[in-house]
């Protein structure tokens, strides 16, 4: 009642946290104070002059009563305001982020009371009469289905129901966004609810519908929060983050956290896994031969991992199986069903940081038939193993019944030369024929296929698959021998490889048929003899990363710190660019030319055969304190790629190929086809199509684009989803085509990324709440989420004005003071 | 079906998959050959060797004007580190040397300045044999063949050689210069007449003891370290990798390799160890895991402060012992070609 004796709104009066009083049509001072001198002038002389006369403490009171109702008359004209502070809460976003990568998938074993803690959450009903406090004693009804509980499984059990998904009451203070992360992030639910709202509609059955799918490969959980945090318009109030740690790829968690820290976002992480690192075995970086010989013994490289084990020496048993067949392996010279490695648990400092350390195994197989085959090396799951998928790797070899024969001429015996020579020599997967045109006349020619002179007939030369050609002067070749290896590779499916020098080779090719079957444009200055004394190394493009001549792991990280450790080199031959339709693997890191970085290896199909460049001569840097493993395997890759023509299909008019036989699953591959007419004269249609089957999948399509610049060639991409074997086949208008000839395969594996050491990483996600202002808890406590997060709520202040001009106590003064003067002239009678 | 494996498979198996490529075996382990503490000893050697080279690219015996010998082996512990002439930081250098060579190469082949003999050729033609390949000059392939036509010509009747070039006698030092000159100079492609290599190797053999261990001269002092070092070095070199002559002898080497840890080798601490090094490499496995870091180690302690290293018993002068010290250091680069099997 007294709020409205003063003109105020009471409601607002007690939503109000605070006031202020204004005048809103206040005169200024100066005027004020003239206004009331005048005023008291006029009234004090009117009641001094009037006719009857007055006392002068008549003349005071009357006066004073007339100067109140004016003054009051001129508060009301001023206009008095009251303007209330009303508290307002501020819509905000609270982010519910879930991770879905494949760690997620690990079941882990809960100990103790936490063990148990975690049974009373996720199975009330099955343990509301047990009173342990250790997980070892839970009833079996709680304990049985907690044991094959994953992670992702843990999530889901929670936000099923109502009563324990924590987001439901969340929801009622925060507009909830609740999306799932690893590759990318993926929308699940969003939405505020009211109080009072049923839990079966709306935003709160949404919530206990969300479901955890642990499917992603690698998880960017620093990309990705930041990616949540930045694209959101709505104010984020923080970030609740449910994962088990574990962020592989991108910006680490500590940069995200500064990032998230300077915008005012809390972040509140519940892990769910086990912080102890878990008993795993992992077998990786399978490699073995791609093309072998018919009978050869197949030697396979492989890494085996062990992680908390702590130095125990573990067994390992290995088995190879073809299909479902086993496959009879050599393990140091015996010949065994099953192999077994005793490997410890190996640690290592790296960048201050302990890493496990893989051992290197190896087997040997035999290659008993000819054709592909899809080899499968596992490593058994041991007992107290969680994670077996990466027990296991599959690898591709083709096998043939002869070698690949290299025919290998240089000029002068550059060390490359001299190493190259003997690695060729060495590998039992081919024949060589070495000529070195600075021999002294008599000097026997080296090489497995003894070779007296050059090749002058197509027959002579279509012995062999692929050849080389290193500083040689053009001299040492007729016109007709250089026509013979342009129809060596344009119709016989025959490889070529040029690597330049110093002092012939590219430059004194110009102009001959030679420079138009190389992927290099070569019509450019030339080199100077004269190397740098500075090292520098070779840029991997983003091709090479996955080009079968430069692809040395599977892993493409591990590749590029592969690429990354080789030496580096002095000289190189300025090519200004690549051909168009030729893929550049690898580039000079500084040298550009006006089209881009100067390439100096590439490749090209041309005819029913392949052709390539290397613009450097020094792969023997490479050998620097490792030996040949690195420059032996390269050059193996490139011949066996530049081989292919010759061995795939039984038609040279048609090739199809992957960049990569063996992909990890969600990575892209890139298709390439080369088809021919009939008159063997490159293909006119502007795209073909590839039809692609794979295990457990619907076949479907894929279109391959024309390579401009390069008639006949085709070019598309696919992205693999589920590990298998897969088989692309050209859907060519064309009958009785041989399917072997148009038709490719390919593997593709499970990545292994997300089980490397997949414990959860609380203390990371301790750092990251610590760093940002929020609170980290496990999932067990997940219950205490609401309360923590309460305080993120936030209010601003409304102004609400309230007039007074026309309050009820002015009014009452005014005519108080008005009607008080007739009154007092009455009673002392000056009326 | 189960595939099965014949027994002859098993065999290649054990021969074929090992990695030939790599004597020492060490591909794994390559990390760990050449220390941190060693690299720094490398850079600082290699620029000190630099820094002493003359204005016509020669290096000296301690005394006396350029030597092609001393040259030679200056200019293969800079090829060593991988540099080759004109690139790489010391590729002048190496030119340099080349250039030297070339210049103190008689018209009958003989590499010879001052009072150089049969060693200094051995050492010089060595040299040119590995840096002809990455110089790419028709003239180096000259002196070369030259060179080694000079080599064939001397060879005693036993198949040996010894300090003058002419085919008198023979000691088994001045024969592994021969024979491994000769052996980088088939590589590159340089006609060398097989007789020749095959006698070297009967006088070689001939040298070798009952204990497995190799005189000076056939048939007369006893083993030594330095002489059985050059002895299976040379069999090496001759592609003698499988003979019974030089497992003995290898086995001699690494039963007496004290002495790369205490500075004692019968008084010619680097010229031993110039050759057991390769012979231990050569060797591989326990011979290199035992021997390397036992050399690498002691000559990292040995180096002057300056980045010199100085003679150890008798030395032929500065320039020498940093150049032995040098290739010793550097053979886990795997670069010389001459190197490799």
């Amino acid at each position: 009642m007294w709020w409205r004796l003063f003109g105020l709104d009471p409601e607002l009066a007690k939503e109000a946290s605070g006031w202020t009083f204004q005048w809103s049509a206040l005169w200024p001072v100066w005027a004020v104070a003239l206004a009331a001198a005048v005023l008291i002038a006029y009234a004090w002389n009117v009641y001094r002059r009037e006719a009857s006369p007055l006392l002068g403490v008549d003349t005071a009171a009357l006066t004073a009563m007339r100067i109140v109702a004016v003054a009051v008359l001129f508060i009301m004209i001023f206009e008095p305001v009251v303007v209330w502070d009303i508290p307002v809460e501020k819509d905000a976003t609270l982010l519910v982020l879930v991770d879905d990568s494949q760690s997620m998938s690990v079941a882990d074993r809960y100990e103790g009371s936490q063990g148990a803690k975690l049974a009373r959450v996720l199975y009330p009903d099955e343990t509301k009469d047990w009173a342990g406090n250790n997980a070892a004693d839970l009833p079996s009804a709680a304990a049985e289905p907690m044991k094959k509980l994953s992670r992702a499984g843990i999530v889901n059990r929670l936000f099923e129901r109502p009563a324990s998904n924590p987001l439901v009451s969340v929801s009622e203070m925060f507009n909830v966004r609740v999306e799932t992360f690893s590759e990318d992030l993926k929308p699940a639910a969003s939405g505020f609810r009211k109080a009072g709202d049923p839990l079966t509609s709306g935003v709160a059955a949404d919530l206990t519908k969300v479901k955890v799918e642990p499917e992603g490969q690698l998880t960017r959980a620093g990309d990705l929060l930041r990616k949540a945090a930045s694209v959101s318009k709505e104010r984020i109030a923080g970030a609740v983050l449910i994962t088990d740690g574990a962020s592989n790829v991108g910006e680490d968690l500590d940069t995200t956290a500064r990032y998230l820290r300077d915008r005012g976002i809390p972040v509140y992480p519940v892990g769910v896994g086990n912080p102890k690192a878990l008993r795993d075995v992992a077998l990786s970086n399978v490699a073995a031969n791609r093309i072998v010989m018919l009978n050869d013994l197949v030697a396979v490289d492989f890494d085996l991992e062990c992680q908390g084990y702590g130095a125990d020496c573990v067994p390992v048993k290995v088995r190879l199986y073809w299909g479902d067949t086993p496959v009879e392996m050599i393990q140091d010279g015996r010949r065994v069903d099953t192999a077994v490695f005793d490997i410890g648990e190996r640690k290592a400092e790296k960048d201050g940081v302990e890493v496990s350390l893989p051992t290197s195994c190896r087997i040997a197989f035999q290659a008993g038939e000819i054709g592909d085959f899809n080899y499968r090396l596992v490593a058994e799951p041991r007992p107290e193993e969680l994670i077996a998928l990466n027990n296991a790797s599959t690898f591709p070899v083709r096998v043939i019944k002869n070698q690949i024969k290299v025919l290998f001429i240089d000029g002068v015996p550059r060390w490359e030369y001299q190493y190259l020579k003997n690695a060729l020599m060495r590998d039992e997967t081919m024949k060589v024929s070495c000529f070195l045109a600075s021999a002294d006349f008599d000097f026997p020619q080296e090489g497995t296929l003894p070779l007296a002179i050059l090749p002058t007939k197509e027959e002579e030369l279509a012995v062999y698959d692929v050849v080389i050609i290193g500083d040689v002067p053009k001299k040492l070749f007729s016109d007709q021998q250089l026509e013979l290896f342009h129809r060596f590779v344009e119709r016989l499916g025959g490889g070529l490889l040029m690597e330049a020098g110093p002092f012939f080779a590219p430059r004194e090719y110009r102009g001959t048929v030679m420079e138009k079957m190389l992927p290099a444009d070569i019509s450019g200055p030339g080199a100077s003899p004269q190397g740098t004394s500075a090292e520098w190394k070779p840029v991997l493009t983003p091709e090479g990363d996955s080009h079968a001549m430069t692809r040395f792991d599977a892993n493409a990280e591990a590749n590029r710190k592969i690429w990354d450790g080789l030496a580096g080199f002095y000289w190189h031959y300025p090519i200004d660019r690549a051909k168009p339709g030729a893929q550049v693997l690898l580039t000079h890191p500084t040298d550009r030319s006006q089209w881009g970085p100067r390439p100096l290896l590439m490749t090209q199909f041309y005819g029913s055969g392949k052709t390539a460049f290397l613009a450097v001569d020094s792969t023997w840097l490479w050998r620097g304190r490792i030996g040949d493993r690195w420059f032996a395997k390269f050059w193996g890759q490139v011949i066996r790629d530049l081989s292919q023509g010759k061995f795939i299909g039984t038609s040279k008019r048609f090739r199809v190929a992957t960049d990569r036989s063996e992909y990890r699953a969600g990575e892209k591959v890139t298709l390439t086809a080369r088809v021919l007419d009939k008159d063997f004269e490159p293909s006119r249609q502007g795209e073909i199509r590839a039809r692609v089957e794979a295990e457990g999948q619907a076949p479907f399509t894929v279109k391959l684009d024309a390579v401009a610049g390069d008639p006949g060639s085709y070019r598309g991409r696919l992205t693999t989803s589920l590990p298998g074997s897969y088989k692309v086949t050209l859907d060519l208008a064309e009958p009785g085509l041989d399917d072997a000839a148009i038709s490719h395969q390919f593997i593709v594996s499970p990545s292994h990324l997300e089980f490397v050491d997949p414990h959860l990483r609380r203390d990371d996600l301790k750092r990251l709440s610590e760093a940002t202002g929020g609170k980290y808890m496990d999932i067990q406590d997940i219950g205490d989420l609401p309360p923590a997060i309460f305080g993120l709520k936030q209010s601003t202040l409304r102004e609400a004005p309230d007039e007074m001009w026309n309050a009820p106590i002015l009014f009452a003064i005014f005519c108080f003071a008005f009607f008080s003067e007739l009154v007092y002239r009455k009673m002392r009678k000056l009326l | 079906m189960k595939t099965t494996l014949p027994a002859a498979s098993v065999l290649l198996a054990l021969c074929g998959l090992a990695f030939a490529d790599d004597p020492a075996g060490l591909a794994s382990k390559a990390p760990e050959e050449i220390t941190p503490q060693a690299q720094a000893a490398i850079d600082k050697g290699l620029s000190y060797l630099a820094s002493i080279q003359g204005s016509d690219g020669s290096y000296s015996l301690e005394g006396s004007g350029g030597n092609p010998g001393i040259t030679g082996l200056a200019g293969l512990a800079f090829l060593a580190g991988g540099n080759v002439p004109g690139r790489g930081k010391y590729g002048t250098n190496v030119q340099k040397c080349l250039d030297y060579v070339i210049k103190n190469v008689r018209k009958d082949g003989f590499i010879t300045a001052g009072t150089s003999r049969m060693y200094e050729h051995g050492f010089a033609t060595l040299f040119l044999a590995e840096a002809y390949g990455m110089s790419g000059d028709p003239t180096v392939k000259e002196k070369l063949g030259a060179a080694v036509r000079l080599i064939e010509g001397t060879q005693n009747p036993e198949g040996g050689w010894r300090y003058n070039p002419v085919p008198m006698d023979a000691d088994i030092s001045v024969t592994i210069c021969q024979i491994m000159a000769l052996r980088a100079a088939r590589n590159s492609g340089i006609q060398v007449t097989k007789r020749v290599i095959d006698n070297g190797v009967k006088y070689v053999k001939k040298c070798q003891n009952a204990d497995g261990g190799f005189s000076y001269i056939a048939g007369s002092s006893g083993s030594g370290f330095a002489r059985t070092a050059a002895g299976v070095c040379s069999l090496y070199y001759a592609g003698e990798y499988d003979s019974k002559e030089l497992q003995k002898g290898v086995d001699y080497l690494f039963r007496t390799m004290k002495g790369a840890t205490t500075g004692d080798a019968e008084g010619h601490w680097h010229y031993a160890h110039y050759y057991a090094v390769q012979a231990m490499f050569q060797a591989g496995g326990k011979y290199w895991d035992g021997y390397y870091p036992a050399v690498r180690d002691f000559l990292v302690r040995k180096q002057n402060p300056n980045g010199s290293w100085s003679g150890i018993g008798y030395s032929p002068g500065n320039a020498y012992s940093n150049a032995m010290s040098l290739i010793i250091l550097q053979v886990p680069y795997r670069y010389l070609p001459v190197l490799q099997r």
